[in-house]
Order: C-alpha cells, then structure tokens, then sequence
C-alpha cells in the first residue's frame, strides 16, 4: 500500500502524470517549484504508465492530476495544468481548510 | 455639475462640466477589498428558477441543430424591435435580449447579404424577400463594397488562402464600448457631448472630416436609438443611474445596444466589475439592498451574457471550432496609485462560476499581478481549479504601456477602455508565403480555371530553378521578397476591408461609447511561423530538394539528414523564428494604414491553424499537404522533442515587443496518455 493512504501518516501530494502528455510536465515542474514552501508535504509522483492500478483506485479522469491527501484520505483534487503561483495559493488554502477540521 | 443619482459619490475631474472620465470615478470612489470570499452568497431561489428556463432552452437549441429559433424579417439594430423581450419576467433583476425571444437570433445583413441569407438556410430558415430586395436594390453592404473594391490581386490572396479569415463577410469586433458611461452619465448627457464635440471638428472640409462628422452624427443617433430600446423595457436611461440595478441595467442595456447591432468576431465588454462594486457599496451602506441581492443581480446580468448569439454559417464555426463570441470581462489588475482594483464585486463576478456552474463564456478574465490581494488570489486559485474557466493575462507586462483603465478585448488585445479601439486583421499565411518564394508567386495547389495551370497569385518573380538541393541564401533573398509584396497586399486588403466597414456597417453605439478623438490599432496576423522557421532550417542544415510536377512547380520535397526545430530550445531554429516575426512586423509597419492606426501583430490563431493548413502544400520541413499548420506560436506537432519546458523556452523568445497583440501557445494532451482503453 502506498504510504499516502497511511492513516498515521502526514499530509501528501500526489501528482499523476504521464510521458506522452507535455502538460504533465509542465505541471511537474510547477509543483517542484512551489514544494519548497510546503515542508510538511511529502511528494509522490504516479505514472500513466507504471502504475495503472493505483490510478484507478483513485478514480482519476484527466492527467495531469494533484491530490491531496491527509491521514490517509484524500481531502483536496485539482485536474489540469496549472501555474506555480495559482497551485501555491490552492495547497495553501486546502491545507489550512483542511488543519481546520481537525 | 450635478445629479441627484451621485449622491454620495466622492466629485472629481469625472463630474466637471463637458468632462467624461469613467476611470477619475472609478478611482475617486472604489473600494479595495482585501478579504476573503467569506462574504459571498448563494444564488437565490429566482436565481436558480431563471437559470433553469435558460438551461431548458440551451438543452432545446442543442436538440435542434444549433439554433433554437432565427429572425428571418426584422433586421436587427438598436432598436429595431417594437416590443421588448424576456425570458420570464417576474425573475428577471436584469431585462434584454437581442431580439424578442430568448436565444432567437438576430438578422444582421448590413455586413453581408449572402452570409445572413446562407446561415439561415444551413438551419432551415428563409430570409424573407423584402430584406432581400431592400438589400439587393437599395442598399449596399459591408461585403458588397469589399467586393466593388478589390483587387484581382487581393481576390487571388483571398481565394488561395495566403490571407485567411479577412473580416469581409463578417464583422470586424474588437471594438469595445465604455459601456459604463451609460450608467454613469446617462444617454443625455453623452448626447450633449457628442454634439459638442461635432460642433468643434472644423477645419479643411475634406473627406476625412466630412467622414468624421457624418460618423459623430450616426453615433448621436445610436444614443438616441439606445434610449429608445430601453424605454421598451420600461427604464429611462436618459438620467444616470440611480442605484446598482440600475447601473447594472443601464450598462448591460449599452453592451446589448451594441450586440443587437452588430456581430463583430469578438464582442467583448470591457472592465465593469469594479465600476459596479461603486454603486452596490452605496445600496449596502444605505441599506437599500442585501448581499444576496446585489449577488442575484450580478448572477442575472452573467446569465445574459452567457445568452449572446449571433447567427453564423457553419464554415465560420468551423474556423473558430466552436460558436465563440468572446464576451470578455477583464477583473482586476493594480491601479497606478499601487492600490489593487480588487473590490467584492470582483468576488461576485466570479461567484458566478460556482452559482450558476462553469462556462466558457463570458470569458473571465483576471488581469494579474502579484500585488493583487491574497484573498482574491486564493479564490481566483480555487476557481481556477474547480471550474477551468477563468483566463489570466499579466496586469504586470500591459499595465505600463496601457495604464491601469484597460480591457481585453477577445482574448488577449488589450485596449483602454473607451480611448481605443482595433482594426481587427486575421493572418497571412507565412509557410505559404515560403512556397511562393520558392515558386515564383505560383500556388503550389490552386489552378487557374481558364488555363488549368498553376495560378499565379503573387506577381512573376523568378522563381527557384533546378534540382539541386535549396541553397539558403537564394531562398531568403526570395522569401524576403515575397513577404515585402504580401505585407503590402495584407496591409492594403485590411485597409480596403476597414474602409468599407466604416462606411456600410459603421459601429456607432460602440463608437459613441469612445472618446470622439480614439487610438486606433491596426491588427495583423502571423499563421504558419512554426512551419516556416522549421522550412528554412531544414534548408540551411539539411538538404531539402525539390519535387516538381509536369509544369515544373515545386510541389514537393525529399530532405536529406536532420535538422534543428523550432520548439526544443534550439537557437539554430528558434532565431529563425524570431527573425520571421521582426521582418514581417518591419514590413507591415513601413506601409499606410488606415486613419494614423498604429500597426501591430499577433502568433495567435488557436483553432483556424487547421483550416489554413488544409489550404497549403507539402512544405520543404516534410510537412504534407493539407495537414494543419501548429496554433500560434506552437511548434509544430511531435516536433518538440526536447519536452514542453524546452517547447516553452522556444516559444519564450519570440519579441513581444513585435508582436504587441499576442503570442499563444497552446498545450494539449494526447488522448493516449489518458489509458489505452475505456477499462
């Protein structure tokens, strides 16, 4: 079992891309660029490509995927590519929607 | 001067006598906010019940082809409807339609006769013989004077596609009125001004001015048209508005004035939401309305907008993929005080996407900048993510050439509001352009019906002789040639074409919302650069030899060894590029243009690349004939082969500064990477 579905475990992102897909890698790029401001988050990255059933156990629609996930669930998901600044804002506020609950 | 409607409103240069000066109010009476969207409201009961009529009638007009119901009679203006129309009155905050039923739409033959009678039959419709013949014997179009005045040489550009999309059988758009004078104002008072203005416009009685003042005229009587039209509804727009429904209301009744009277390729309507917060502010503190209220109003104004059409013939979907109509609203940005024009309504505007469900149009666009208030940023992400539907243009690159009163026009021309406005353009086919070189002006597909030969669109220069593989230096010197004669045909054609829409198919309501002394933009377009630059590098680095059919036309090319492609990060292919667009611009810009227009460019076709490829032989980079060209800036496709960083890194370089009206790239996704199968 992935580590992000741990129930003892901390807050992840998960990003699911694919190599035939240029927007996957932008986004890749993006998330690599707003990580440093998240120190809790660990990252996973799933391919298209290498782990299919994970994927579909997470019942992903359109790649490039980011997820959230906290404890094990998943409480935040965006689709498509988007910029450093917008992804930054969105953990953000997920995550401090999210700490709120607690 | 003073009305009774300004109470509360802090005065200014915007309130001084014969003074009109949107953004003076703006800025004398915004409030910034810099909260968070806790404060927004859910749609209410109306809200949801008027949404639902609309939706039912969208789901009614898809079941039928595309159109729900088309005028084939009334020939559509201001005010050219005896009764007014709606969608279910007792709901509606914000009244209007185009016509007199919801999603009917309009006649519009005053940009071209052939196209109005064509899209009505494409949908089982019959234009009605009067219009015919009023149109036909006793009044000429925007499409007829084109056609009166063209040359054999622009008709042959036309026909082979080397300039495509020319706004000559629709209209130009592009031009967008301060529709907030209305609301501000009041028709009266932009009367009195407009006749003061045509009092002054003395001088030589030539006929420029003669046209200028004939055109001040018109616009006079589309104010008074406009006033009319609203009467219909049962609202004196005469006065200024008084509250923020009626602000709403007289500004919406000003962007419907203008769509009913023409059908511009884009119909955007500026930079309101701040304008509005204004008067909402001053009905909240007075107690007058709630937030749900105000938020009921803005969702009934958005759902209006999502209800523009306009009859079209399919091949012009065609070219845009779809039935866009580009109702632009541009939120936010940074003032030049340093102050973000962030106000809650911004936050209603958008709320819109969640109340009412995501759309692509109006298209939202939100004028970026770092500085903007973290509370809009984040909801603006949140948006972004759940509904894909908001566009982004940086506040930070316009604001200091275009000030902080600007919109966006269609999708990324931006133009201060009510000060400018742009001669729309389309594109010259540069990949064509390079065929032409090669060939000495003949189209490497179309044939001349008389002699069945190869037509000679461009004038006879010498084309490229042998069967030895390309030498570079040869091609450019031709290509340079033949890019001198097609930017002066492309800048002669679109002067021709902006001639006669001003005089057959004249914007007078969008105009009278301008300043009467505008800037004016003259708008050209570059389709096919990526397959260019990638042409002439693999004649510098490989070996491209020409394949000539029966009449010794080059038709086709065998290329031997590699070569650098624009779209990896390559400077041996991406300076190619670059150069393409700093010699084009250079050239447009050393003709005339239309009335002291400021020529500019844009890389920026998004879906019409397929039709102009489907018009352009094989190319010496090994592209086939008929296959599309890449969108904007792309590279062209499965060429980028050094990933979409790289890709980004090509696209990058291309001087914005030579082409101020937009540089696009697209991103896509291959279906393949989405799985191999529905499982």
């Amino acid at each position: 079992m992935n580590l992000f579905r741990n129930e003892n475990s901390g807050f992840y992102a998960v990003e699911i891309g694919g190599l035939a897909c240029g927007g996957c890698e932008v986004l890749q790029s993006e998330i690599s660029e707003v990580l440093p401001s998240f120190p809790q988050y660990k990252f996973v990255r799933l391919d298209m490509e290498k782990d299919m059933a994970e994927i579909e156990a997470l019942a992903v629609t359109k790649i490039p995927a980011l997820i959230l996930f906290y404890q094990g669930k998943e409480f935040a998901r965006a689709y498509g590519y988007q910029p450093a600044e917008i992804l930054e804002l969105w953990i953000d506020a997920k995550t401090e929607e999210r700490l709120k609950q607690q | 001067m003073f009305f009774e409607a300004w109470e509360g409103f802090r005065p200014g240069k915007w309130c001084e006598e014969n003074e009109i000066d949107t953004r003076d109010f703006i800025q004398r009476n915004y409030k910034e906010y810099e909260g968070d969207a806790s404060f927004l409201a859910p749609p209410t009961d109306a809200t949801n019940r008027l949404w639902k009529e609309v939706l039912d009638l969208m789901a009614q007009e898809r079941a039928n082809g595309g159109v729900l119901d088309a005028e084939t009679k009334i020939v559509s203006q201001i005010d050219s409807y005896p009764t007014a129309g709606y969608i279910d009155q007792d709901l509606e905050k914000i009244v209007g339609l185009q016509t007199d039923k919801p999603l009917k739409r309009g006649l519009m033959p005053f940009g071209g006769l052939r196209m109005a009678e064509q899209s009505l039959s494409m949908y089982g419709y019959q234009l009605d013989p009067s219009v015919k013949e009023i149109f036909t014997k006793y009044r000429k179009t925007h499409n007829d004077g084109v056609f009166d005045a063209y040359t054999p040489e622009m008709r042959a550009c036309r026909t082979s596609h080397i300039l495509t999309g020319l706004p000559d059988t629709y209209g130009r758009g592009r031009i967008v009125g301060d529709y907030r004078r209305v609301a501000l104002y009041g028709v009266d008072y932009l009367i009195k001004q407009k006749e003061r203005d045509k009092l002054h416009m003395g001088g030589r009685m030539n006929p420029d001015l003669v046209r200028d003042r004939e055109e001040v005229a018109e616009q006079i009587k589309a104010l008074k048209a406009l006033k009319s039209m609203a009467a219909k509804y049962g609202f004196d727009i005469s006065v200024p508005a008084k509250n923020a429904q009626e602000a709403i209301q007289w500004l919406y009744f000003g962007y419907l004035g203008a769509i009913k009277d023409q059908n511009g390729a884009a119909m955007s309507i500026g930079r309101n939401s701040t304008f509005l917060d204004i008067y909402i502010e001053r009905d909240l503190e007075r107690g007058l309305i709630t937030e749900e209220e105000a938020q009921e109003m803005i969702d009934h104004f958005i759902m209006k907008l999502r209800m523009v059409k306009f009859m079209r013939i399919k091949e012009y979907n065609e070219l845009f993929s779809g039935d866009p109509t580009w109702v632009t609203e541009s939120i936010g940005g940074v003032g030049m005080d340093g102050r973000s024009l962030v106000t809650k309504s911004s936050f209603r505007i958008l709320h819109t996407l969640e109340n009412l469900g995501p759309a692509p149009e109006p298209n939202l666009t939100v004028l970026w900048s770092k500085r903007l208030p973290l509370g809009f940023k984040r909801y603006c992400a949140k948006i972004s993510i759940d509904t894909s539907a908001i566009q982004y243009e940086s506040d930070d690159l316009m604001r200091p050439l275009m000030g902080d009163d600007y919109c966006i026009a269609c999708c990324v021309s931006c133009m201060r509001v009510g000060k400018d406005m742009q001669f729309f353009g389309a594109r010259a086919n540069l990949a064509k352009c390079l065929l032409y070189a090669i060939n000495g002006g003949k189209d490497e597909i179309m044939k001349d019906k008389a002699t069945g030969k190869h037509m000679q669109v461009a004038p006879k220069y010498e084309a490229i002789h042998g069967d030895d593989a390309l030498d570079y230096d040869e091609v450019i010197d031709k290509y340079k040639q033949m890019i001198k004669w097609l930017a002066k045909v492309y800048v002669d054609t679109l002067n021709l074409i902006h001639i006669m829409h001003d005089k057959y198919s004249y914007e007078a309501l969008e105009m009278a919302l301008h300043d009467t002394k505008v800037r004016r933009f003259f708008a050209t377009g570059i389709a096919g650069l990526s397959c260019a630059a990638d042409s002439l590098s693999a004649i510098k680095y490989a070996k491209v030899y020409p394949i000539r059919d029966e009449e010794g036309v080059v038709v086709d090319y065998r290329i031997e060894g590699d070569y650098p492609k624009y779209g990896n990060n390559d400077d041996r292919a991406d300076e190619i590029a670059v150069w393409l667009v700093r010699h084009f611009m250079r050239q447009v810009a050393s003709h005339y243009t239309y009335r002291e227009s400021i020529p500019t460019t844009s890389i920026l076709t998004i879906t019409s690349n397929v039709v102009y490829g489907k018009k352009t032989g094989n190319t010496p980079d090994g592209r086939r004939a008929g296959t599309p060209l890449a969108p904007g800036a792309n590279p062209m496709h499965g060429r980028d082969n050094n990933g979409a960083l790289a890709s980004l890194e090509s696209v990058a370089k291309l001087p914005y500064d030579f082409a101020r009206d937009g540089i696009s790239n697209t991103f896509s996704i291959t279906p393949a990477s989405l799985g191999k199968n529905e499982d």
